[in-house]
């Protein structure tokens, strides 16, 4: 696993909002779809953040779209998700299926109440 | 979605300006869209006011790495440049070591003292501030008579009636002291004082806050009490001391039912308990004419005319006054809460109270120390630039820019600034303790640092880096690299500014130095003066048993008897303390033609014990009873305000106590207060027996020890209560003048850190036209100049500067002297002297300081001075 691929939890949630997003995969349309699914409500400025970063990563590449009236006339920057960024999410899943596989049944079935 | 347009606002421009000082500007366009969809969707859900605090709070966290803007080369080359600024200001301020040091010395002292003066004004101004509604509440008092200002009390039933009546008036409270009382509890007895009767409401109107119990209730059941936090602490050992029980006088046994903060020191008045009102014994407590003992606030509706409330109040009291008392009443004052402490002068006032006067001298002198330190550091850095003429040169040929160079000496001088602080810190807190005790101030060290002082601070101390960097930076940095190489560099065209500031410097020591004489001169005069009346070896006993008034004569003669006495009296009151205040009668004469009198109440031997001299008649005497009940005293200057020929068997009656008096014995006039005050018509009569409070006695010079033992063994075998205490008369009139002395103390000490700073620029300035002028010295001394001539070659600008200095600080001496002697009814008046005096101590001092160096250079070997150009 390459240092470039590793991503953390938050950049996890963030790449797979994007991927789901499509066209509407802009910051503040990856924070509504964060509070919608796990109810966390990130500042701007965090989730901005990661996108930047994830895109320095090489996991996301972006390109500005077309001016709306509500935004104060501004484009937007929407995101997608690269293939290496694929690879990344899927490389995070692995990970987690391979240590879940680990965890005993028994723990298990109390961890899922 | 809403139109920005139409919604007609837009996000808070200053987060916007935020955004764009950090922001990388090609990610500004997205983000910014970002925050105003979100935005826009806030105003709907949450209203504007909500969504502008989010958009703030947004804003401040897109301060991440990834966002904010990457250094630029030009940026990453200033960040260089900035390290090189910090080592050549290191460099230099460690080659010139002496320079250095004067720098930061008279810096830092300037600092630590102007951070102190700051503080002291800063909290004689917070006084009563901190009420909640402090702009609304104000002190009702009255103008009885011409005698005073005006009395800081009024009758009990004047507030109550004026908040029934009124209805701008939305709360009312009052305070009556509550004097010296004997607490009992649980096997402790002790002399508790500083208390006050309080109305229920005083929480209503002031807002001290109450810790434990009902603020609202606590002080509406007769003996109920109110403790302060540390008389809770000291008597039960808990803020919580509701429910216990402490027996006053041996008599009252008071309940606590509320424990409240301590009441804060910058208060006009502070008091350790509150007793209830409704406690109050004494009869008098609706009166409207005599019983006028009551400290009355109120608190007022918004926007209320406060002349209008004054008239109609005053038209109220006619209702119940006859047109005598109503005269005599004068007029209604309200005086806002804020202006008490430092602009009351009331007779009674309720504690000692602050002047305006000396605050204002403080800020001055504040600022005037600061602006001496300032001005040393302009001149020594400006002094300097010839020396550094060659830096700035070489700097320049090798391509500095003007900015750069002033970059650079900006950095030098907020280094020497920024250190000069630390010293100064440390300053303030090694002097902290000293101070407080001069100021009468109890500032801590970490109390000193509220975050607006640390704000104010930060702002003064880069205001005057600033300003003392700009000038020796523009004038360095303005020098030609061709002509400092062709030798014609050096400060020559800033020497004239240089003589301006050192003449600022030294028109303010001059200023200082004679106007701490005109106060030496004045605070010597009330020292020394006579007052009419031996105040040294007069002892006052509190007298407090009242029921053994009846049996005064046996525990004097037994007073009598203990060696060192020499004479004994009982009185209710006695010079620098307080009079009463009973409008008198004169037969013959109407109410305007009667003078108002001060009124001194006390025995037989009275006269003795202070060595008070009569001028006429004679005193009481045991052989006529009738003195008792008719025999009145007055001074001369009753006699002189009344036009009395024979003062003699003149009448005077006092109605409101039912007396009636015959003059028999004139006395000669002395000073009853302080010398701030004129002598006033007084009358020393004998009363009843409740009016006694206290024993004064004349003890023998060699007063020793066995004689206040003597006394107390006395006292303590009739009044087994009361603990026996003493004052010396001479102590406690001393205290008339405590304000006085602290001003000066303060004046004279920090007048000599002012001079003291004024000197080491000078000193610094005199090394260094010493040095510039070595060659000429040499030149002059190898063709056949004298040392002498030479150190006045050297001296002779100072003392001009310095005569052209004491010329202009004369008049402000002048004005500001004989304003401050004003406020004293008996002055020296300004001395020449006094003033001469101050006058050569600046040149003696500006001599001594310019006078080493020019010796100095004078000694020097003329070889060494000329080999070195």
């Amino acid at each position: 696993m390459g240092r470039g691929n590793h991503i953390g939890e938050f950049e996890e949630l963030v790449l797979m909002a994007v991927a789901v997003l499509g066209e509407e995969a802009y910051g503040l349309g990856v924070r509504d779809f964060l509070v919608e699914h796990t109810g966390r409500k990130s500042a701007l400025g965090a989730i901005h953040a990661t996108l930047y970063r994830l895109q320095d990563k090489g996991l996301l590449d972006s390109g500005m779209e077309g001016a709306t009236q509500e935004r104060g006339g501004r484009r937007k920057r929407i995101f997608h998700v690269t293939s290496a960024g694929k690879a990344a999410v899927q490389e995070a899943r692995s990970v987690r299926e391979r240590i879940w596989d680990l965890v005993p049944s028994s723990l298990m079935s109390v961890v899922g109440g | 979605m809403v139109d920005v347009r139409s919604s007609g606002s837009i996000p808070p421009r200053w987060a916007d300006r935020l955004l764009d000082s950090f922001c990388r500007p090609e990610l500004a366009e997205e983000i910014r869209g970002d925050l105003i969809e979100a935005w826009e969707r806030d105003i709907e859900e949450r209203g504007s006011f909500r969504a502008g605090m989010i958009y703030w709070v947004e804003v401040i966290l897109f301060i991440r790495s990834h966002v904010i803007r990457r250094r630029d080369p030009q940026h990453a080359r200033g960040s260089v440049m900035w390290k090189n600024y910090l080592t050549v200001a290191v460099r230099s301020i460690r080659k010139q070591k002496t320079w250095s040091a004067i720098n930061f010395l008279g810096l830092a002292v300037g600092l630590a003292c102007t951070f102190l003066i700051g503080s002291f004004v800063t909290d004689e101004l917070s006084y009563d501030r901190y009420h909640a509604d402090a702009d609304r509440i104000v002190r009702m008092t009255s103008s009885p008579s011409e005698a005073y200002d005006g009395i800081a009390k009024v009758n009990g039933a004047w507030g109550i009636e004026a908040a029934r009546r009124f209805p701008q008036i939305e709360a009312v409270t009052r305070f009556v002291n509550f004097g010296t009382a004997r607490w009992a509890f649980g096997g402790r007895a002790e002399d508790v004082r500083g208390g006050f009767l309080a109305d229920s409401t005083v929480f209503g109107v002031f807002s001290w806050s109450v810790l434990t119990g009902d603020p609202a209730t606590a002080l509406i059941e007769p003996y109920s009490l109110v403790l302060t936090e540390s008389l809770a602490e000291a008597w039960f050992g808990t803020t919580d001391a509701r429910g216990e029980q402490v027996l006053v006088d041996g008599s009252d046994t008071y309940t606590v039912t509320a424990v409240m903060e301590d009441v804060p020191a910058n208060s006009h008045f502070r008091f350790n308990f509150l007793a209830s009102m409704s406690s109050y014994q004494d009869e008098r407590h609706d009166d409207w004419v005599i019983w006028n003992q009551y400290y009355t606030y109120l608190k007022l509706r918004p926007g209320t005319d406060v002349a209008a409330l004054e008239e109609a109040t005053f038209d109220m009291l006619g209702d119940y006054l006859d047109e005598d008392q109503l005269r005599s009443a004068g007029a209604i004052f309200y005086q806002p809460l804020g202006d008490i402490y430092l602009r009351s002068n009331m007779f009674r006032e309720i504690a000692p109270m602050g002047n305006a006067r000396a605050v204002q001298v403080f800020m001055i002198l504040g600022v005037f120390i600061l602006l001496i330190a300032a001005v040393n550091f302009v001149n020594l850095s400006t002094a300097r630039s010839s020396l550094r003429a060659r830096e700035v040169g070489v700097r320049k040929s090798l391509g500095a820019r003007r900015g750069v160079l002033i970059r650079q000496f900006l950095a030098e001088s907020t280094l020497t600034v920024g250190m000069s602080a630390m010293l100064a810190i440390g300053l303030v807190a090694l002097y902290l303790e000293p101070f407080n005790t001069i100021a009468g101030k109890t500032f801590t060290f970490s109390g000193l640092f509220p975050p607006r002082t640390i704000a104010v601070s930060v702002a003064v101390l880069l205001g005057t880096g600033l300003l003392a960097g700009v000038y020796p930076a523009l004038v360095l940095s303005g020098f030609s690299p061709t002509r400092i190489f062709a030798g014609a560099a050096g400060a020559r065209g800033s020497a004239g500014f240089r003589r301006i500031l050192v003449t600022t410097q030294f028109v303010i020591s001059a200023a200082l130095i004679m106007g701490t004489g005109v106060v030496a001169d004045q605070i010597r005069f009330i020292e020394n003066r006579a007052l009419g009346f031996e105040k040294e070896n007069v002892v006052s006993i509190p007298f407090r048993d009242r029921d053994l008034v009846p049996q005064f004569e046996t525990i004097r003669n037994e007073m009598a008897q203990v060696p060192g006495v020499e004479a004994i009296a009982l009185s209710a009151n006695r010079p620098g303390g307080s009079d009463y205040g009973i409008p008198i009668e004169i037969p013959g004469l109407t109410r305007e033609e009667t003078p108002g009198a001060r009124l001194l109440v006390a025995d037989y031997d009275f006269l003795d014990v202070f060595d008070m001299e009569l001028a006429a008649g004679r005193g009481f005497t045991r052989e006529r009873p009738a003195d008792h009940e008719t025999g009145v005293l007055i001074n001369e200057e009753m006699v002189r305000q009344l036009g009395w020929e024979e003062p003699i068997g003149q009448a005077i009656n006092m109605p409101g106590v039912g007396r009636s008096f015959e003059v028999i014995g004139v006395l000669k006039d002395f000073h009853f207060r302080s010398l701030h005050e004129p002598i006033f018509p007084l009358m020393l009569f004998m009363a009843p027996d409740e009016w006694y409070s206290q024993v004064v006695v004349r003890l023998n010079p060699e007063v020793t020890q066995a004689t206040l033992d003597g006394l107390a063994a006395i006292h303590a075998r009739y009044d087994s209560v009361n603990p026996f205490s003493f004052s010396f008369m001479d102590e406690t009139l001393d205290n008339l003048y405590a304000a006085d002395q602290r001003a000066s103390d303060l004046l004279l000490r920090f007048t000599l850190l002012a001079i003291i700073i004024a000197c080491l620029g000078l000193f610094g300035l005199a090394a260094f036209t010493a040095e510039r002028r070595r060659a000429e010295i040499g030149v002059r001394k190898v063709v056949g100049a004298n040392q002498r001539q030479v150190i006045w070659l050297l001296t002779r600008e100072t003392a001009f500067l310095v005569g052209v200095s004491i010329v202009l600080a004369l008049p402000a001496v002048l004005y500001f002297g004989s304003d401050w002697l004003d406020s004293f009814a008996y002055s020296t008046g300004i001395r020449p002297l006094t003033l001469a005096a101050g006058a050569f101590l600046v040149f003696a001092l500006a001599f001594a300081t310019s006078g080493v160096q020019a010796w100095r250079a004078a000694r020097l070997n003329p070889v060494n001075a000329i080999r070195t150009d």
